[in-house]
């Protein structure tokens, strides 16, 4: 089980190119960060992996399917992808329908269990026939997560998902994280929030001038601190200040 | 413009919570205040309330107390939104932009013509406030092509073009990059002394960085309000509302060490 990046680029308008010639491969039981500045190309990449977006050279494999020929809707059952803005994709009455909605379309045979589990693991359970839109935006940010886990797709790309999220949320969600690495699931994650990640992360990539301007294991990134800075990566100031007082 | 808020409470639904209880606090006219705590604490609707957006849209919420915008007292709370006097950035961007405008430039712009400024004598200032938050080679794009992070500094433009005398963020460091933050505190220095800021935060490190005083909030109560240094020297009480572990680590550090860099920022938080 493999995700594959070969020679992917990608412009929105022609001749300007916003990904470069990225290769890239993540294996079953990774957990892969991708850093970048601002409008680096980070979200881009990750509607590359589901094939939302279709390369404009080179090829993406899910699982050996290549996303350019492959409907959107098989390759659902192999990678889930969160947007940055939960209201991009939440759309049900009530935070379980909305949960519900993947596994069933996708006719998991216990497409209600995942979902229960789903609330469970993220702590929406209380919440579950409440409407989206009645939840805070950290736990709208949560709920589009479940959703995305309970689709028991083996690949699972979220795009910043820990912003907005207080240390409460972010600890279950570490919880939940570790419990789902545990299990086969594989991660991809755009952040801005390293300090977070780090420690569930397997490898980085951070994104610059349209091509992978750091590739390294996630053990090694964090004693690259000038590359880190050249290229926009946030480190927290209590990181920075122990840094530089020690 | 002083911000002062006299035992205000407020409950969205009656058979619900009270999500903002007795909060009394007072920011002077050109102060920063950092409002901190975790999810459901009460941040957002704090800022609401201040701004007029909660009185305008929730009237079948229930509000007690007062909150006073300047010299203008209202109880409980504004009914209407307060905006050329008070600019509220909230925490999604995508809902603050119009939609009606089809380059960057021209969304800032749109501020201007709002508030019925000629924009054309004001063009400077619109592409100082892009410089600003370095989104001058964005100018020409659609709002809705931008990233997130691009996003987030868009709306942060269409508010600092108003120059608006009380100024209100909802976690605005999220989705920012190195650059973007680095801005942003340093948007946040110069409008001392101008602009009243209230921003919240769930993370300390804004709020260290940029602000005079720091509100903590959980459950909807004030747990603690003061001033920054006596909120780093008693971190260790907020560890259950914030991630303060890395902090007090530095705060050890700093306590123990004489070397010049640590007594520059030791100065620099108001601990020397």
């Amino acid at each position: 089980m493999s995700i594959s990046l070969k020679g992917v680029s990608f412009s929105y308008q022609p001749g300007n190119p916003i990904l470069r010639d990225i290769n890239v491969d993540i294996q079953r039981g990774e957990c892969v960060l991708i850093l970048g500045r601002n409008g680096a190309g980070k979200s881009t990449l990750l509607k590359l992996l589901n094939g939302i977006l279709k390369p404009t050279a080179g090829e993406v494999l899910v699982n050996g399917r290549n996303t350019a020929s492959t409907p959107t809707s098989d390759l659902a059952a192999h990678i889930a992808v969160t947007f940055q803005n939960p209201g991009d994709q939440i759309f049900a009455s009530s935070v379980r329908k909305e949960i519900l909605f993947g596994p069933t379309n996708l006719k998991r045979q216990n497409a209600e269990l995942l979902t229960d589990k789903a609330l469970t693991t993220f702590g929406l359970g209380s919440k579950a026939s409440r409407h989206p839109y009645d939840l805070l935006p950290a736990e709208r940010k949560l709920l589009t997560i479940a959703s995305a886990v309970a689709t028991d797709a083996p690949f699972l790309a979220f795009d910043e998902p820990s912003a907005g999220l207080s240390h409460y949320e972010r600890e279950s969600f570490t919880n939940a994280f570790e419990e789902l690495k545990t299990a086969g699931r594989t991660f991809i994650v755009v952040t801005h929030d390293l300090d977070f990640f780090i420690t569930l992360a397997t490898r980085v990539y951070i994104i610059s001038s349209g091509g992978i301007g750091y590739a390294g294991s996630a053990d090694d990134v964090l004693s690259q601190r000038e590359t880190l800075r050249k290229l926009g990566v946030r480190i927290p100031l209590s990181e920075r200040l122990l840094g530089m007082l020690e | 413009m002083e911000i002062r808020l006299d035992g205000f409470s407020f409950q969205y639904v009656s058979s619900q919570p009270t999500v903002v209880s007795e909060v009394s606090v007072a920011v002077a006219s050109g102060a920063c205040c950092a409002i901190l705590g975790p999810t459901g604490a009460g941040k957002t609707t704090l800022l609401l309330a201040i701004s007029g957006a909660l009185g305008a849209q929730h009237s079948s919420g229930t509000g007690r107390g007062e909150i006073s915008v300047g010299p203008h007292v209202f109880r409980p709370m504004p009914d209407k939104v307060l905006f050329p006097q008070v600019g509220l950035c909230l925490q999604e961007p995508q809902i603050m932009i119009s939609g009606l405008r089809d380059t960057v430039y021209d969304e800032i712009k749109f501020s201007l013509e709002n508030i019925s400024v000629d924009p054309e004598l004001h063009e400077e200032q619109i592409v100082s406030v892009m410089e600003r938050l370095g989104i001058q080679h964005l100018r020409d794009r659609k709002p809705f092509t931008l990233s997130g992070g691009e996003l987030q500094r868009l709306t942060l433009a269409t508010l600092l073009v108003v120059q608006p005398p009380v100024l209100l963020l909802d976690e605005p460091g999220n989705s920012l990059d190195d650059d973007a933050l680095s801005r942003l505190v340093r948007i946040l220095r110069q409008l001392r002394g101008r602009t009243t800021v209230l921003f919240s935060d769930n993370q300390p490190d804004l709020a260290i960085l940029a602000a005079d005083s720091i509100l903590i909030m959980e459950d909807g109560e004030v747990i603690s309000f003061g001033d920054k240094k006596s909120f780093l020297k008693n971190l260790g009480e907020f560890k259950s509302s914030l991630p303060v572990r890395k902090w007090q680590d530095v705060i050890r550090v700093l306590s123990r060490s004489s070397s010049l860099r640590a007594k520059r920022v030791k100065k620099r938080f108001g601990l020397a």
